[in-house]
């Protein structure tokens, strides 16, 4: 990749990542209103605007920051699978990806039940949300702060490699 | 006279191409690793028993 190029997606992949942190806090926040409003179109409203918000913000913004996180990897001397911190930064987007792509199906029950006048406040209720969301939360900041940091180590396949680039002429 | 030592095939070193030996893998990588295996075990456990969802009212 050429510089210009490199920022580009350096840049991608950290909007991307930040703007997945930023939506789950604003589901958190959702989640909280959901729990502790009294006011009951509130509470059901919240619980409506999670499915179509999870779809249009949440997914796209998971599926970015993984796509740009390994166009980044693989386009760069970092690799996908040289460094440590490189490979648990993949496994955690693919496990948050595949835990929301799961959830999704939860935010329609909680959708399809606040959506039903008869059914009972404290039944729309459901502390779920706030849970995946602190969750996911804690995991995407420990993502955030190993491509920070960028602990030491190295892979036995990046050992061979980095050796491999040193032998060469 | 001089006495030529004897060929060994095994004694050639080649210093530029040998791999150096690993140094191993970091604590904290360890210290990730069975942290992650943990949070995927829960998960799938979580999964298996609970079903997707729980239902509205549940944690």
């Amino acid at each position: 990749m050429t510089p210009g190029i490199r920022k580009l997606a350096l840049t991608a992949h950290v909007t991307s990542t930040l703007g997945w942190l930023g939506a789950v806090v604003v589901f958190l926040a959702l989640s909280v209103i959901g729990l502790t409003s009294r006011d009951a179109p509130t509470v059901r409203g919240v619980y409506l605007v999670m499915q179509p918000a999870a779809w249009f913000v949440l997914v796209p913004f998971a599926f970015a920051s993984l796509l740009t996180g390994l166009v980044q990897a693989l386009g760069t001397n970092w690799g996908l699978f040289r460094h440590y911190w490189v490979l648990f930064k993949l496994l955690i987007a693919i496990l948050v990806t595949i835990i929301l792509l799961i959830y999704m199906e939860t935010f329609r029950v909680m959708a399809r039940v606040a959506a039903d006048p008869s059914a009972d406040l404290a039944l729309v209720r459901n502390v779920s949300p706030a849970l995946h969301a602190v969750l996911a939360l804690i995991v995407l900041l420990v993502a955030t702060v190993l491509a920070v940091y960028k602990p030491r180590g190295i892979t036995r396949y990046g050992w061979r490699k980095q050796h491999e680039q040193r032998a060469q002429p | 006279m001089m006495i030529q030592p004897e060929f060994n095939p095994q004694d050639r070193v080649t210093p530029m191409t040998e791999l150096p030996p690993y140094p191993g893998t970091p604590r904290w990588v360890k210290v990730f690793g069975i942290i992650l295996i943990a949070v995927i075990v829960l998960f799938l456990i979580v999964l298996l028993t609970h079903g997707v969802h729980r239902g509205p009212g549940h944690g």
